[in-house]
């Protein structure tokens, strides 16, 4: 067997993948950078060049700088929600203070296993019938009524349902991380007099930085893209209260047949996503190479 | 004292969570055996009897068995070829990395976390439209697409720390590329083929979106969520009878989970922390 024999084998490996994903994946990639240069409506077969115009329709469009505000909002308190509650509760479950904390954890991470539009279904029936009795029992104003149809308040119903779900991976791996931290710095932490605050800032928080970063970039892309909980719980309602930009481009396309306008919304989200994503890893690396 | 209440404090709040995500279940649960009249009358009461009636009204339902079998179907498809074709690519990519086209391969695929999926949803239903795979079989295609980004990136980092060594002494046996990595690397790469299965597997079984935009206008290329989000509009049917078709994915899921519990977190974590 020659050495050209294992090089062209090697290329044949790598076939069946490169071809499935140059098509279906990068294809549709390429497709949506054209279409948002046309104005190309979804079903007439001619359209025109129009340059960059989309794109300045976009900066100039109140419905998408709306959509912008309402998912930068949701994306930060999401960002930071889940990141704090997850470390809560993987310091919370691996103090020794804790007992049964093999139970609380199983129950923590079930969410994790369901749909995300079966979890929105159900509390969207939860919030509809449930809740609100709840609510008028205790006599809390706010949740006597439906929380979804609350101009104020119904960012907050579909971002509970977002965080209830979301915790559970990102609490696995603080988890997995506190685990990893060798326990004789803590006994020499505790000999030198240091208090719990202490040690958590100068040896559980070095160790955890990378998985901060990890849940960050995970919990930003997921806000910035976020479709199904808002589908299945609003359908971006009251009005366009919730309407995410990864809704409206839906919309754009199925609904508005507008799909080159919504081909340029994506390409201008896909742009935020690597912006600072790439940022993201650079800062962790730097990180990296300083706690070494 | 102070340690006293701070663990009092500590344990309150864990029962509190627990009871946020277990009473919703529970709930969802009791709500599939009641009648209308009794789901209208409290939320939270017991039903009178366990009544089948709404779970008999969700399988007389002409699209169920296909929804449920097309789901299975999908799922069990997809996760098998990914299982096979993710390493397939991963196996030269890492063997070869210090050559440009493997190199840039690499990061051909592991780019595609970037792309969020609304770039790809409008593009995807105008092609898979004109190639006629607005079905089941285009879905299975689109997941094996979107599963190398992820999946190679695991896998060549996973063979990294499969020793060179081992190649080579299977090929001082006589085997051939195929032969190296079926009787040799495959094996080897078990534990994280297990994890791309339990990944892709969850992922699969509950993608809603690209079923959505592909499959929603014919009601036999159905799958369960697409079933239970347009049950959403069958106010007709009533509460209780959309309550029967979260069980169909909620119970099956609880009972791989307590069954399979340390495999799932174990691959989901796994999965998100090489992301």
């Amino acid at each position: 067997m020659g050495e050209l024999n294992k090089r062209t084998l090697y290329y044949l490996f790598t076939m069946p993948g490169l071809l499935l994903y140059v098509v279906l994946f990068l294809g549709p990639v390429y497709m949506a950078v054209y279409y948002s240069l046309t104005d190309y409506d979804g079903l007439n077969p001619k359209f025109a060049f129009i340059g960059l115009r989309n794109y300045q329709e976009a900066f100039h469009d109140v419905r998408f700088a709306g959509d912008i505000g309402f998912t930068v909002h949701y994306t930060v308190i999401l960002t930071v929600m889940v990141t704090l509650i997850s470390l809560l509760l993987a310091l919370a479950l691996n103090s020794s203070l804790v007992r049964f904390r093999n139970v609380y954890r199983s129950i923590y991470f079930f969410p994790a296993v369901l749909g995300s539009i079966v979890v929105g279904l159900i509390w969207n029936q939860i919030y509809y019938g449930a809740v609100p009795v709840i609510g008028k029992a205790l006599g809390i104003e706010a949740l006597s009524t439906n929380i979804l149809g609350n101009n104020s308040l119904v960012i907050y119903g579909v971002l509970f349902v977002n965080i209830w779900q979301g915790i559970s991976i990102p609490m696995v791996l603080f988890f997995a991380g506190l685990q990893s931290i060798p326990k004789h710095l803590y006994e020499a932490a505790t000999l030198e007099g240091a208090t719990a605050l202490q040690k958590f800032r100068f040896i559980s928080f070095p160790f955890l930085t990378g998985i901060v970063g990890i849940v960050l970039i995970l919990n930003i892309k997921a806000g910035l893209t976020t479709f199904d909980y808002i589908l299945a719980l609003t359908g971006g309602g009251p009005g366009f209260k919730t309407e995410s930009i990864g809704l409206l481009i839906y919309k754009q396309g199925f609904a508005n047949i507008r799909f080159a306008y919504g081909a340029a919304q994506s390409v201008l989200l896909l742009l935020v996503i690597a912006i600072i994503s790439v940022a993201q890893f650079k800062y962790l690396n730097r990180k990296g190479v300083d706690q070494q | 004292m102070r340690q006293w209440l701070l663990k009092g404090c500590i344990h309150l709040a864990l029962l509190f969570g627990a009871a946020l995500i277990v009473y919703p279940v529970y709930l969802v649960f009791i709500m599939v055996f009641k009648t209308p009249m009794e789901a209208a009358e409290s939320y939270f009461s017991l039903p009178s009897s366990l009544r089948l009636d709404n779970l008999r009204t969700i399988f007389a339902m002409p699209a169920i068995w296909s929804t449920i079998r097309n789901s299975l179907v999908i799922t069990i498809t997809s996760a098998l070829l990914i299982s096979i074709l993710v390493p397939m690519v991963a196996y030269p990519i890492s063997r070869n990395f210090n050559k440009p086209y493997f190199k840039m391969l690499f990061y051909l695929f592991i780019s595609g976390m970037f792309v969020p999926m609304q770039m790809l949803m409008l593009p995807t239903v105008k092609m898979m439209t004109k190639f006629h795979l607005t079905n089941p079989f285009g879905l299975v295609l689109i997941y094996l697409s979107g599963s190398l980004i992820q999946g190679v990136f695991l896998c060549v980092g996973y063979l990294r720390t499969v020793p060179l060594e081992l190649d080579e002494a299977a090929e001082m046996d006589g085997c051939g590329v195929w032969s190296v990595f079926q009787k040799v690397i495959y094996p080897v790469m078990s534990p994280i083929v297990v994890t791309l299965l339990i990944i892709n597997s969850l992922w699969i079984w509950n993608e809603f979106l690209m079923p959505l935009i592909l499959m929603n206008k014919s009601m036999s290329y159905w799958t369960l969520p697409l079933l239970q989000f347009n049950l959403k509009a069958r106010s007709d049917l009533g509460t209780t009878v959309q309550f029967a078709s979260y069980i169909l994915t909620v119970f099956p899921m609880l009972l791989l989970y307590i069954f399979t519990q340390k495999y799932i977190v174990g691959g989901l974590t796994e999965g998100s922390i090489k992301n």
